[in-house]
């Protein structure tokens, strides 16, 4: 017996399937032999990754010696055995399940989302069956909106049960169930109460498997959009790609130094990204929609704390190609290239002008943000792969790197220069630029400010300067900007804090002069805001409030608003009218071979997690230029399949974000110590488990439609 | 509620102590009934021994399709697993046929004996009772009768100081049709919505959890009790062990005396049962015809009432055994009106899950509503012929596949109803 | 898997598998060309599986039933109905094609059931097919394959490579991969532009989703018409767009559904305001009541008005005015009260009942006063069977009376945009100055120039499936003439 046993499992099967022999493993049905072997047999409720059901009728088939017309999804396969997917009793049966399935369901599909997509309307053409010999009804059941990710349209259900067994049987979850409302059945949950109060887990396998119109993802999620951008948005949305969903499962199934990984598969900068990214993710999450969007970044700084540092031993450059690369500037982007560029066996160098490495990391983002140690760790990671920063040097022009013989260089200078606004008053003493009063607080040069500061701008780097002002020992700061509240540029969490640390904002205003005493500032004078945009051609347009004039008194003004790079006379490169560094948006090449540009210096002040993703587009586009590959993607963390089944989830929907702690305001006004303290291992833990794992979606397989046969 | 005829009478196997003695009382059930001498036998059998007993007793499962008992007991018997289960299904699906719940409510000990000498057989550790939702007075019954039982030494670890040990847990399952289906009542049991599925392997080889799994309703598992403790009736001439055919359960109702559950030899016509049930010959009952087997039962009128009730003379009829229930309908009463009621009926209960029974229920429940009302046309009578074809080779479980039974037996035996309605359009049954 | 691998080489590639592409494919896959369809979804056939029929002069059809409509007759009408703004050689070259298409598709397994009309005072050209364009698309799918073009769906074409003037290939999109293949020619037939909001603010000024609803269209970008003018290819036609008629849109109207049914009969039309804007009866011609409620319905809704005298005349004697073939005159709406009941019940904001016009103008938003009198009005036009205003037959002048009164959002709904690609009688797409980009051929929704600022509804009912149809033959006849092939055939 043994033997027999252990041949049925192993040998493959041979059968006739319209006349011709295939083969196939044992075990599977007549259905799967078939489609294997490319002979398409209409089927609807049978799906790839659920077990067979066989109650849509459509996949009937004949068998030599065996009687009537059996479903061959549930059939299995035998050896010898002789199929036809083909002759007449065949189609009238498949019609007849085929009318009987459209009997309720809507007639036409010209309104319907899915269509196209829809595995019903593909069924329906290939079988034939716009007449109907049975009666058609409409069900008239009321389409449930109410859910943020999915539109249920019981109409649409033909009942093939997918999403019944994706619940249950694929995702172990357990919350759809069949349902019958007057005459008509349809799948919702028991009680019919919401998807949330039930145990879902919003994994939206039920939506992937449907294959008519009746669970779907809301419009605004998916329409216009890539799908697999749409369906995981948080990696859709962050510039470096990182696979977000895979290093919070890594979080939540305790492999902490496995999620690092995941992290250091795209940037070199996890910590840092930990501490200060401004997680456009976190705005795309869609457990957001449900009632707050997962704390990535938080998540990101716990697994980057738990470094063991044993990605390095996966990490070392690739053999010496001989060519040599020359980096200006040591910011984000700069560092992100040289890493990857170090990596794929290149030589680099990468200058600076300022005494330190790291760009607006260090003389921009003020270190009760990010903490020295961090930036410096990272820096030192990247050093350690064989890296040369050469700080203290400013490079002057392109031909001086060129003579030197370096084979390629990357411009990546940031945007260091700020600006005053045109206006009256704007050279008193007191007035200073944000980049300027920044970049000489880091750099520890005395940079003191009255006891009461305006800052002009409603951004991040507006609030930096703001909060350094408090620091300094400002006993009243204002920022006032164009925007109303709720378009302000800045991060939530910045507005959150600079207001707990007692700055003032004031929104919609825009300042008209510097009101001045004996050439200092004495205040600065504004008009009310009633609407404010950019037009087509990007130019402002302000509508202000008559008779709104007001004044602020202050000692100090710091004007933050746009930054460009400071790009020394005769540098070599082709300035553009913003006065940016003019190159090409997809190979990031300037106007001179072999010349690169990428970060704040190509798209102006951008976010430190835009900077990185262009310092890797730049070391893609660098390496090619020198004969790589290009393909710059390290595979560290371990390839794990994930667990496609979930579990129920009885409160689930209801688990509220655990977002990381601070310090008290009172305890951080006078001094620059680090506000934000991150998230315990409980807390980490807890808040990975909230995410939805939208990337298991992608995972369920794609029936093929009879045309692909 | 009192039954007339629930009584045991000197046929009775199944509901022998039914009436006799108060079916709280385990004392009185092995004192006076054999009580456990069954399981007693049975576990000085061995298992092998309990199975070849079962055989030569030839007791055919009283849960409608009539396999052989020990076949099924075999195989789960032989499946490869660690663990087994065994399940007593005692919903009783067709509601108006009330056998496991007289059993339950009047003599749970002889079901419980049952179970166990199946879940010894197979080598079950953990039973199943599944009992209607609805017989709450029932449920109290068993309930005290598993506490006496575990108190006994009758459940639990090393019964009857045996090797054998093995529990029974109940479920409360919501009566309807479907939970006559095996693989349903498996889906209940597994916390999952009563539903059936295709299944591809007995549940004997893959049930609940997909573990081997004998499921047998209680009728059957009173019978077995009975077949192990030698009870007269079984060894009495006429009895199984006699060389008779055993007894089945039989519920009539639809007639003056409203319903009526008799136990009666296999072999006993229809026409017997209901004169039975009835006390007056057939003759004096104005019946157009009855509805044998619960509601996806043949209709059978005529010579057709002559039909032995056994399995094989049944299913030679085109009819099945079923719930065993026997509907009287008037000779009053139009064949479309009859089958239309039906079908609304069947279109109520199916569980929505295949196309077939779901879609064709409700399609054929509009038609012969139509037809009924005479608003069907003759091309109605083709379609209806072809979705009853349908429905019985394409439904995934039972229910499902004998839908159409009632449809085309009435077609059959009543085609001039039909044809009043639709040609002459006007109901044959109503004086106008 | 089954899925054939994208080849890198052919003749002819033909972006899209509509009626036009999949015409064009069978066209040149019978001429001995290698073709490869690229379909952008995963079902083949876009749009055109929702035509019921399609229009045809001097058929051999029309010969068995003695209809004498000629070609030039519908030359002339197309193009007079145009005021001469469409593409007379374009519009001739399709017209006489059309009958000989009829029976090529018959060849190809398509069944049609008569040559018709499906509306009062027209031509019979109508071509009915059995199982719509579905079994169109089918039935040409199948014989493309047969003659052993090549059917790719879920790839779309990307953008067309040029060697110089001359077409040299495509891009496909192979699931986030950049594939090129190459080919000597390409047929351009992706259906227009429909879903694509920016575009159609931009030619024809309707904000989609808002005043225009589109249906039978998804994911039509104008993928192949930007392509073509990244190529160089000239603009025509592209601000026309096929109008259809007043329909509500909404999850509760199931396109077929009664309650859609009974609001294209012609009893009573309002503006939001609550005044009358045509004559009811140009509903038995689609384009034309799209129109008449596109010029009011671009600011707002428009709402059709019953009472129960209407739902019990339609139960009773059915509908005068069919819509589409599946709902032809006289059929009779039983399930009205039903699905009104349902709407209600269900909270549409679309679906109004009330027991007074000036409660229903309340639940309209419409202004009571100017509601009331527009319903007074046409009663009183009813009682003297004359219409004053707009002189609707007097047959349809049917006074609302009660007691209660329903109203049905209409929205003005598109069945696709109808131009793009310049293009000549042969298919071939045009440059600005007018010379032809060899090997590039376009048509169907893609093409411009059949057209002039409407679609001619009345006298060629059917003529957008009959111009992808005919412009793919041609195209597919054209591109293998370019390819030396066609003196084979």
């Amino acid at each position: 017996m043994p033997i027999y046993k252990h041949m049925t499992k192993q040998s493959p099967i041979r059968l006739t399937i319209d006349g011709r022999e295939v083969e196939t493993r044992a075990g599977a049905s007549v259905l799967e032999a078939a489609l294997e072997n490319a002979i398409y047999v209409p089927h609807l409720c049978d799906h790839p990754d659920l077990p067979p059901a066989g109650v849509c009728g459509l996949c009937v088939i004949e068998i030599e010696g065996v009687g009537g017309l059996p479903t061959s999804c549930v059939t299995p396969v035998s050896e010898g055995m002789v199929v036809r997917t083909q002759s007449e009793p065949i189609s009238r049966g498949r019609r007849l399940a085929m009318e009987l399935l459209l009997a309720g369901h809507p007639v036409d599909c010209g309104t319907c989302q899915k269509y196209l997509n829809c595995e019903l309307q593909s069924l329906k053409q290939y079988l034939g069956v716009e007449e109907s010999s049975v009666r058609r009804r409409a069900k008239l059941l009321p389409v449930d909106s109410s859910n943020p990710l999915f539109i249920h349209d019981p109409n649409k259900c033909v009942l093939c049960g997918r999403c019944v067994r994706a619940c249950w049987e694929l995702r172990g979850v357990g919350v759809l169930y069949y349902k019958k409302r007057g005459r008509e059945f349809y799948t919702y949950t028991d009680d019919a109460g919401p998807l949330a109060e039930t145990g879902c887990r919003f994994c939206g396998a039920c939506a992937e498997v449907c294959p008519t119109g009746a669970i779907q993802d809301k419009q605004e999620l998916v329409a216009d959009k890539n799908r697999k951008a749409a369906l995981v948005p948080c990696r859709g949305a962050c510039p470096a790609e990182i696979d977000v969903p895979r290093y919070v499962r890594f979080i939540k199934d305790g492999d902490y130094p496995a999620a690092l990984e995941v992290i250091r598969e795209k940037v070199p900068f996890p910590k840092v990204l930990g501490y200060v990214c401004d997680h456009p993710c976190e705005a795309e999450c869609r457990r957001g929609e449900i009632n707050q969007p997962i704390s990535i970044r938080e998540l990101k700084r716990f697994a980057a704390e738990h470094d063991d540092g044993l990605w390095k031993q996966n990490v070392s450059p690739d053999p010496p190609t001989d060519k040599r690369v020359a980096v200006v500037g040591s910011g984000p982007a700069g560092l992100t290239a040289a890493y990857y560029l170090r990596l794929q066996g290149h030589e680099v160098t990468v200058f600076e002008s300022l005494p330190e490495a790291g760009g607006m990391l260090r003389y921009g983002i003020p270190g009760y943000r990010l903490p020295r140690e961090v930036l410096e760790g990272e820096i030192r990671d990247i050093e350690d792969m064989g890296v040369v920063i050469d700080t203290g040097t400013r490079v002057e022009s392109i031909d001086e790197l060129l003579e030197q013989g370096y084979d390629a260089v990357l411009v990546a200078v940031g945007a260091h220069t700020g600006q005053k606004l045109v206006i009256p008053g704007a050279s008193s003493e007191g007035a200073l630029i944000s980049t300027e009063f920044l970049r000489d607080v880091n750099l520890g040069n005395d940079a003191a400010v009255g006891k009461k500061v305006v800052v002009l701008g409603g951004g991040n780097v507006a609030f930096d300067c703001a909060r350094v002002a408090r620091r300094l020992g400002a006993a009243e700061v204002h920022m006032a900007c164009l925007e109303c509240r709720e378009n302000m540029p800045a991060s939530a969490d910045e507005i959150e804090q600079g207001e707990d640390e007692g700055i003032v904002i004031r929104p919609s205003h825009t300042s008209t002069r510097i009101l001045d005493r004996a050439g200092r500032v004495a205040g600065v004078e504004f008009l009310d805001v009633a609407s404010f945009c950019f037009d087509e051609e990007n130019v402002p347009q302000i509508e202000v409030i008559d008779g709104s004039r007001h004044a602020v008194e202050a000692d100090t003004v710091i004007f933050a608003m746009g930054q460009h790079p400071d790009v020394p006379e005769g540098f070599g490169v082709e300035v553009t009218d913003r006065s940016l560094i003019g190159a090409d948006p997809v190979t990031l090449s300037t106007n001179r071979e072999g010349v690169f540009a990428a970060g704040d210096a190509v798209s102006g002040t951008a976010s430190v997690i835009k900077a990185i993703a262009s310092g890797r587009k730049a070391a893609v586009a660098l390496d090619r230029f020198l004969g790589g590959s290009g393909r710059i993607d390290k595979k560290l963390a371990p390839q794990v399949e994930p667990m496609p089944c979930l579990g129920p989830g009885k409160g689930f929907a209801a688990l509220s974000r655990v977002a990381g702690s601070c310090a008290l305001p009172e305890d951080r006004v006078g001094n620059f110590c680090t506000v934000a303290m991150g998230l315990e291992e409980g807390a980490a833990a807890d808040e990975s488990t909230r995410c939805l794992q939208c990337d298991l979606r992608l995972k369920i397989k794609t029936v093929e439609f009879w045309g692909s046969y | 509620m009192r039954y007339e005829h629930e009584r045991a009478s000197e046929h009775s196997v199944a509901l022998r102590n039914c009436g006799r003695i108060d079916p709280r009382d385990l004392n009185a059930y092995i004192a006076e009934c054999h009580g456990y001498s069954g399981l007693e036998r049975a576990l000085g059998l061995g298992r092998e021994g309990v199975i070849a007993k079962l055989r030569s007793s030839g007791l055919q499962g009283r849960g409608g399709a009539g396999y052989l008992a020990a076949a099924k007991w075999q195989i789960c018997h032989d499946a490869e697993g660690e663990e087994k289960y065994a399940v007593c299904n005692a919903v009783d699906a067709d509601p108006r046929a009330r056998t496991a719940r007289l059993l339950l409510g009047g003599d749970p000990y002889s079901v419980l004996e049952g179970l166990l000498i199946g879940a010894y057989a197979v080598g079950a550790a953990h039973c199943f009772v599944c009992i209607n939702t609805e017989y709450t007075g029932e449920l109290t019954v068993l309930q005290e009768a598993l506490e006496a039982l575990r108190e006994r030494g009758l459940l639990g670890s090393g019964i009857l100081e045996s090797e054998f040990s093995c529990d029974i847990a109940i479920k409360e399952i919501a009566g309807s049709l479907v939970a006559g289906e095996e693989t349903a009542l498996l889906q209940a049991l597994e916390g999952k919505q009563l539903l059936p599925y295709r299944r591809s392997v007995y549940p004997a080889v893959r049930g609940l959890y997909g573990k081997p799994t004998l499921v047998n309703s209680a009728e059957t598992l009173a019978n077995v009790s009975a077949i192990f403790q030698e009870h007269p009736a079984v060894t009495g001439p006429g009895g199984l062990a006699g060389g008779g055919c055993g007894t089945k359960v039989v519920t009539v109702f639809g007639g003056v005396s409203g319903s009526c559950t008799l136990e009666v030899p296999l072999g006993t016509t229809i026409a017997a049962v209901t004169e039975a049930a009835e006390g007056v010959p057939l003759s004096d009952l104005d019946l157009k015809a009855v509805q044998f087997g619960g509601p996806t039962g043949v209709f059978l009128a005529g010579s057709g009432l002559q039909t032995p009730i056994t399995y094989e003379a049944l299913q030679e009829a085109g009819a099945a055994m079923g719930s065993a229930s026997v509907e009287m309908f008037g000779g009053d009463r139009c064949a479309v009106e009859m089958a239309r009621d039906v079908m609304l009926y069947l279109e109520r209960q199916s569980c929505g899950k295949c196309v077939s029974c779901r879609e064709v229920t409700y399609q054929l429940a509009d038609m012969l509503s139509d037809i009924a009302e005479s608003k069907g046309e003759a091309k109605d009578m083709e379609m209806i012929g072809e979705l009853c074809e349908f429905m019985r080779s394409n439904s995934i479980c039972g229910l499902g596949k004998s839908a159409a039974a009632p449809v085309l037996s009435s077609i059959e035996l009543f085609a001039g109803d039909y044809d009043a309605h639709i040609k002459d359009k006007r109901c044959p049954s109503t004086s106008t | 898997m089954t899925v054939g691998s994208i080849p890198s080489t052919v003749d002819v590639v033909v972006v899209g598998s509509g009626a036009t592409g999949l015409a064009a494919a069978v066209t040149l896959a019978e001429g001995g060309a290698k073709v490869a369809v690229f379909e952008k979804q995963r079902s083949l056939g876009g749009t055109s599986n929702f035509f019921q029929g399609t229009f045809a002069v001097e058929s051999e059809m029309q010969r068995e039933r003695f209809i004498t409509f000629s070609r030039d007759e519908a030359f002339r009408g197309v193009m007079e109905y145009s005021h001469w703004l469409a593409n007379p050689r374009l519009v001739r070259a399709i017209v006489n094609e059309s009958g000989a298409t009829i029976s090529w598709l018959q060849e190809q397994g398509v069944v049609f059931t008569d040559a018709t009309i499906n509306m009062p005072d027209s031509p019979r050209t109508y071509h009915v097919i059995k199982g719509r364009g579905e079994a169109v698309v089918k039935a040409l799918v199948t014989q493309a394959k047969s003659q052993g073009a090549e059917v790719f769906s879920g790839k779309p074409v990307t953008a067309l490579l040029k060697q110089g003037a001359k077409v040299r290939g495509v891009v496909v999109d192979d699931d986030g991969e950049e594939v090129e293949v190459a080919a000597k020619a390409v047929v351009i037939a992706t259906g227009g532009f429909a879903n694509n909001k920016e575009w159609i603010k931009k030619y024809s000024g309707f904000d989609l989703g808002a005043n225009l609803i589109v249906v039978g269209n998804m994911g039509k970008a104008g993928d192949g018409i930007r392509m073509a003018w990244e190529a160089g290819a000239a603009e025509e036609g592209v601000s026309t767009l096929e109008l259809f008629r007043v329909a509500p849109v909404g999850p509760e109207f199931a396109m077929g559904c009664e309650l859609e049914l009974a609001t294209a009969q012609p009893d009573l039309w309002v503006t939001a305001r609550g005044e009358r804007f045509c004559d009811e009866s140009i509903g038995f011609w689609d384009t034309q009541v799209g129109n008449a409620n596109a010029k009011y319905g671009k600011n707002a809704d428009t709402f059709s008005l019953f009472d129960d005298s209407v739902i019990e005349r339609v139960a009773d004697r059915g509908l005068d005015n069919n819509v589409g073939m599946d709902a032809l005159p006289g059929r009779k709406l039983v399930n009205l009260r039903k699905e009104i009941q349902a709407a209600l019940e269900n909270g549409s904001r679309d679906v109004f009942a009330a027991d007074s016009i000036e409660e229903l103008a309340g639940k309209m938003e419409a202004d009571p006063a100017v509601l009331e009198t527009t319903v007074d009005e046409y009663n009183e036009a009813c009682a003297n069977a004359y219409d004053a205003l707009f002189a609707k037959d007097r047959k349809y002048l049917r006074p609302l009376v009660g007691p209660r009164y329903y109203a049905v959002r209409a929205h003005t709904v598109f069945l696709g945009t109808m131009g793009g690609i310049k293009v000549n009688g042969n298919l071939e797409v045009l440059d600005k100055k007018d010379e032809v980009i060899p090997g590039l051929y376009a048509g169907g929704f893609d093409a411009g120039g059949m057209y002039g600022d409407s679609y001619p509804i009345k006298g060629s009912s059917g003529l957008a499936s009959a111009f992808a149809l005919n412009s793919g033959r041609i195209a597919g006849k054209s591109a293998l003439k370019y390819l030396g092939r066609w003196e084979a055939l």
